[in-house]
This record gives C-alpha cells, sequence and structure tokens, in this order.
C-alpha cells in the first residue's frame, strides 16, 4: 500500500482551506447572476463603456510608470546611495495609506490647478489615482528583477561594445521581463479594482468598481451583482492570457 | 602591447598594491594566485570596471580612462556569464549588433569547429554542460576580435575530467587566431600547460614574475613557496650567513633506509606515520624538531619492514634541496 505523507496531507489541507476561501465567492457570484444575465450586462452600454474606460484608463497609469518606474527600480537595484531606504519607503507610502486618504491628498495637491491640471471628474484624475495608489507594484517588480541580473552579464555585454543604453535594453530588460511585466499586471489589476480614491477625485465618468457601488446604492445588489461578474469574468481572461504569454520562455 | 604601470585600487578591505606588467603580443600570460588574492579585481580593472589609480597602456595609448565598451579588451568570467535570454548563436553574434570589427564568417567557421560547438549554435543556453557553456563564452568573446582576451578562472567550473580536453582546444585555438591571454587562476597545472609567462599576485601585490619553469620551480620567497605547494619547508641558519634560511626539500629526493648507510646527507629519523597513496605511500618521519615527508612506492616500503616510531634513516638528495 501506498505510504500516506502526513506533511503533504496537513498542508495540502491547509492550502484548500485558503483556496475554498478566495474562489468560492467567485463560484458563487456566477452561479447566482447566471449566464443568460451576463449576457445580458454585456450588451448594456454603460456597464461595458465603464468596464472600457477602467481597463484603459489603468492601462495609461502603467504605461505613464514603465517609462517613469522601470528607470527608478534599475537605480535602486544597481546603486547604492544616500537616503535610497527613505526613497524606497516612499515609494511604498501609497500601499500603507487608505486609499480615501490618497483620494484626499491628491486632491488637496491638484485642485488648484497644479501644473494646469484638473482631476476632479476627468479621466486624467481617475489616471492619477490609480498611478498613485498602484505604481509601487510595478516599481517594486522591476526593482527585485533587476536585483537578479548578475551585474557581471553588463560587464561582459559592454566588453562586446554594447553602450550602457544598449546592454539595458539587450539584456537587463529580457532578463528582467517575467518580473517586470508581473509586477505590470499587479499594478493594472490594482489600477482597475481602484475605489477610494477615485470616489473622491472623479465620481464621473463611472469606473467599474464605482458603477458597482452606484448601482448597488441606487437598486441593489441583483443590479450590481451582474456587473461585478461581468468585470471579473472580462479581469480574468485578460490577467490569465498575460500571465500565460508571460510564463512561456 | 598590454602596459600597466602603478595600478592601485581600494575596494572594501581589500586593496591592489602598485601593480606592473608588460604583456607582449601574442603572449598567453598566467596569474597565479590563491582565492581573495584580487586576481578576478585586477583583470577587471583591467577591462575598466573599476576607477583605479596608475596608468594602463594597450599598444602604446593610454587606456586608462576610456570606456569598457570601447576598450576593445575582452573578458571571459568564471560563471561564463552567458545571456540566458539568447541562444548559442545569438550568445556568440551579441557583438555584431554593436560592432563591425568581428570575426569574418569564414573565420567564425574555423573558431566554431576548432572550439567543437558548431552543432549547438540553435541550442538553448540552459542545455548546455559546463564544458559547452565555456567554449561558447569563448567563441563570443573571440568574435568581438579583442586586442586581448582576459580568462578568468575559465577551467574552475568545468567538471575535472574535461579540463584537460579545453586546455588543449584553448591552445589550438591560440595557434590560428595568436591572440594575447591572460588567464588568472589558482591552479597551478593549468598555468605550467598553458602559460608562456607566470606572475604571482597574493594579497594584491605581484611578487614574482618570470618564465613558467623558472615561476613553478624557483620561487623567490617562503611565502611564494608555500602558496605554490612547495613541500618540507625547513628554517634554518647558513654558515656565514646573517638570519634564518628556508629552504625546502622535494618529497621524491627523499629515500628512507632501514639502516644507516655511510653516505653525506644521511640522518636519523623516527617513523611517525604512513598514508596510503594509490600506488605509493606518503611516509612522515622526524628529524629533530622538523617533520619531514616523502614518497615511497609501496613494495618497497614493505620490503623495508619499517612500522610507526622505528628509527631509520633517510637519505636527502642534494638535488632536491631549494634554499629560498
Amino acid at each position: 500500500m501506498k505510504k500516506i505523507n502526513l506533511f503533504l496531507l496537513i498542508f495540502g489541507f491547509l492550502s484548500l482551506i485558503i483556496i475554498l476561501f478566495l474562489s468560492l465567492p467567485i463560484v458563487k457570484l456566477f452561479y447566482d447572476v447566471g449566464f443568460e444575465k451576463l449576457l445580458e450586462t454585456f450588451q448594456d452600454k454603460e456597464v461595458y463603456s465603464s468596464i472600457y474606460l477602467t481597463f484603459k484608463v489603468s492601462f495609461y497609469a502603467v504605461l505613464f510608470v514603465i517609462f517613469t518606474g522601470i528607470p527608478l527600480g534599475y537605480l535602486i537595484a544597481r546603486y547604492d546611495f544616500k537616503g535610497k531606504i527613505i526613497l524606497e519607503s516612499i515609494i511604498d507610502i501609497p500601499v500603507m495609506v487608505p486609499h480615501t486618504a490618497a483620494g484626499i491628498a491628491l486632491l488637496m495637491m491638484f485642485q488648484k490647478g497644479f501644473l494646469d491640471i484638473n482631476i476632479v471628474d476627468t479621466t486624467t484624475g481617475i489616471m492619477i489615482a490609480m498611478m498613485f495608489l498602484s505604481s509601487p507594484f510595478l516599481i517594486n517588480g522591476a526593482k527585485e528583477g533587476f536585483r537578479k541580473v548578475d551585474i557581471k552579464y553588463e560587464y561582459a555585454a559592454r566588453t562586446l561594445g554594447a553602450n550602457h543604453f544598449q546592454l539595458f535594453f539587450s539584456v537587463v530588460l529580457p532578463s528582467a521581463r517575467n518580473e517586470i511585466v508581473n509586477g505590470a499586471l499587479m499594478m493594472w489589476s490594482r489600477g482597475i479594482g481602484e475605489f477610494g480614491a477615485v470616489v473622491i477625485i472623479s465620481y464621473h465618468p463611472m469606473v467599474a468598481p464605482i458603477l458597482i457601488y452606484d448601482r448597488f446604492n441606487s437598486y441593489g445588489l441583483n443590479y450590481s451583482a451582474p456587473v461585478a461578474a461581468m468585470m471579473i469574468f472580462v479581469s480574468m481572461i485578460v490577467f490569465l492570457s498575460i500571465r500565460s504569454w508571460n510564463n512561456v520562455k | 602591447m598590454l602596459q600597466l604601470e602603478n595600478i592601485s585600487l581600494k575596494y572594501d578591505n581589500f586593496s591592489l598594491n602598485n601593480i606592473s606588467l608588460n604583456i607582449k603580443n601574442g603572449e598567453y600570460f598566467v596569474i597565479l594566485g590563491s582565492t581573495g588574492s584580487g586576481k578576478t579585481l585586477l583583470l577587471e580593472s583591467i577591462v575598466g570596471i573599476h576607477n583605479i589609480m596608475g596608468k594602463i597602456f594597450l599598444h602604446n595609448k593610454e587606456i586608462t580612462n576610456l570606456p569598457i565598451e570601447v576598450r576593445n579588451i575582452g573578458l571571459v568570467y568564471q560563471d561564463f556569464m552567458l545571456f540566458p535570454h539568447l541562444n548559442v548563436e545569438q550568445n556568440i553574434s551579441y557583438a555584431a549588433k554593436y560592432s563591425k570589427h568581428i570575426l569574418k564568417d569564414k573565420e567564425l567557421s574555423l573558431l566554431l569547429s576548432l572550439l567543437k560547438i558548431d552543432h549547438l549554435l540553435k541550442r538553448d543556453i540552459s542545455l548546455l554542460s559546463g564544458g559547452e557553456k565555456q567554449r561558447v563564452a569563448l567563441a563570443r568573446a573571440l568574435y568581438a576580435k579583442p586586442d586581448i582576451l582576459l580568462l578568468d578562472e575559465p577551467l574552475s567550473a568545468i567538471d575535472p575530467s574535461m579540463r584537460e580536453n579545453i586546455m588543449h582546444i584553448l591552445k589550438e585555438v591560440i595557434k590560428n587566431f595568436q591572440i594575447t591571454i591572460i588567464h588568472v587562476t589558482h591552479n597551478f597545472r593549468e598555468a605550467a600547460f598553458l602559460a608562456d609567462r607566470i606572475a604571482i599576485l597574493l594579497n594584491g601585490n605581484i611578487v614574482q614574475i618570470g618564465k613558467k619553469d623558472e615561476v613553478l620551480t624557483s620561487p623567490k620567497t617562503l611565502q611564494i613557496a608555500q602558496f605554490l605547494g612547495f613541500k618540507n619547508i625547513l628554517s634554518g641558519k647558513v654558515l656565514g650567513k646573517e638570519g634564518i634560511k628556508y629552504c625546502s626539500v622535494n618529497p621524491n629526493a627523499i629515500i628512507l633506509y632501514k639502516n644507516y648507510i655511510d653516505l653525506e646527507n644521511v640522518y636519523k629519523v623516527i617513523l611517525l606515520d604512513v598514508c596510503y597513496a594509490v600506488d605509493h605511500y606518503k611516509v612522515y618521519v622526524q628529524l629533530l624538531e622538523e617533520v619531514l615527508f616523502l614518497k615511497i612506492y609501496k613494495s618497497i616500503f614493505d620490503e623495508l619492514d619499517i612500522k610507526i616510531d622505528d628509527e631509520c634513516y633517510i637519505y636527502i638528495r642534494k638535488d632536491g634541496i631549494l634554499v629560498l
């Protein structure tokens, strides 16, 4: 008879508890909403416009941080300088503060037209709120990715004629790709789910989390649940696709 | 060709001190040093990774402050540093993207066949053995046609059974491409097999430079002799000379006898220990306050019938004594 591995049995059981905790509410939501209602919701213009807006604006936020946060992640990973610990703490602040507090801080900063940017009830405002709260995921992901790339790869590339920019794009970036893509994905998903800061800065145009909240408040659970299911369904499809692509080599 | 003038560098708690070397065109120059002696730091300084004091000249042109990518000095690391996201062919041809100064197709074909990697070109780096990785790293560095190639312990990460093979390949490549090489290692066999000249680097200082036979057989100081693994180092006074002197006695030049024989350089000793080593014994004997080590064939030792703690005699051949 095959010997039972007690260690695996206990760990498997404990893991199963948390897997069920994480997945059952989603399964129950889809079960209660049903396929027909989901299809109907998909044809609701307000719903798909809202989901599209959420994904688009969060994607723009990710793009902005790709251009600014990746260089920052590289500098932190590669160089030691005074105040590095403080800088790393500043980057992590948005993860720690309540999102509504972050929304208030952003509103105070931009309400008088700082840099001529109007954030109240604009997509720019939504993007800034999303970016503020989710950029640490990409910056920290990139930083960890760069830390794993041995600096000797860079030296080897330079002895073969590549300058710093060239080796960054030809060696460092591809070697840290997995962590950067995962960081970007985390940032994107965090942006998509952002509610607290966005609701303070820009109730309209409505992003999906606000639409769900709005329908729940105005019409109740039966009207908000299909939107929530739709949002979860689209998110799952998008993230599963990107994760699978990223894991292929 | 390559001149180092008083290179000094402080790095954490370690320093390279006033290193001066002249490497000739086409020379295979080996820097021998123990772990932590500064070998890699010296190579990285030549490549341009560290800010150094002193001057570096290549073909009589000062390159001390030039960026790494324009020095045209190749470097092969101990752990090869092959780019993991590129296959063998892409790794080798990496330099083609950034320089026109590369091997021609015909030269590349010759190089690949000499290194015996022409069948691996499409292979993923993660699927290569240590020896294959090493040869790919060599090909990648040589493809960029460096003026001088620096090898950082290139054979230490390779299975010992493959090392000899790679050393032969390395010699063949050098013969065909007439390249100047600085090779750092702690392995005396590699140095003896490959080097034209050898420098000994200890604690950040070059302590001896010379032709390989001269350095490997005639260490200038006690410290170098200890590093080179010289056995039976004895201290004493030389008649008519001041201070303590040291000499090393070659274990193969000591002959063990059960009974006294009437010759010069015969001493009474006590047998301390005998260790079996494949085809011979390692025998340890006590001579006054010193312990000497000698090698003796198993059959000869058995015939002598000497037991531990027995008194016996050793004869030391004069040509086996090296005064340090």
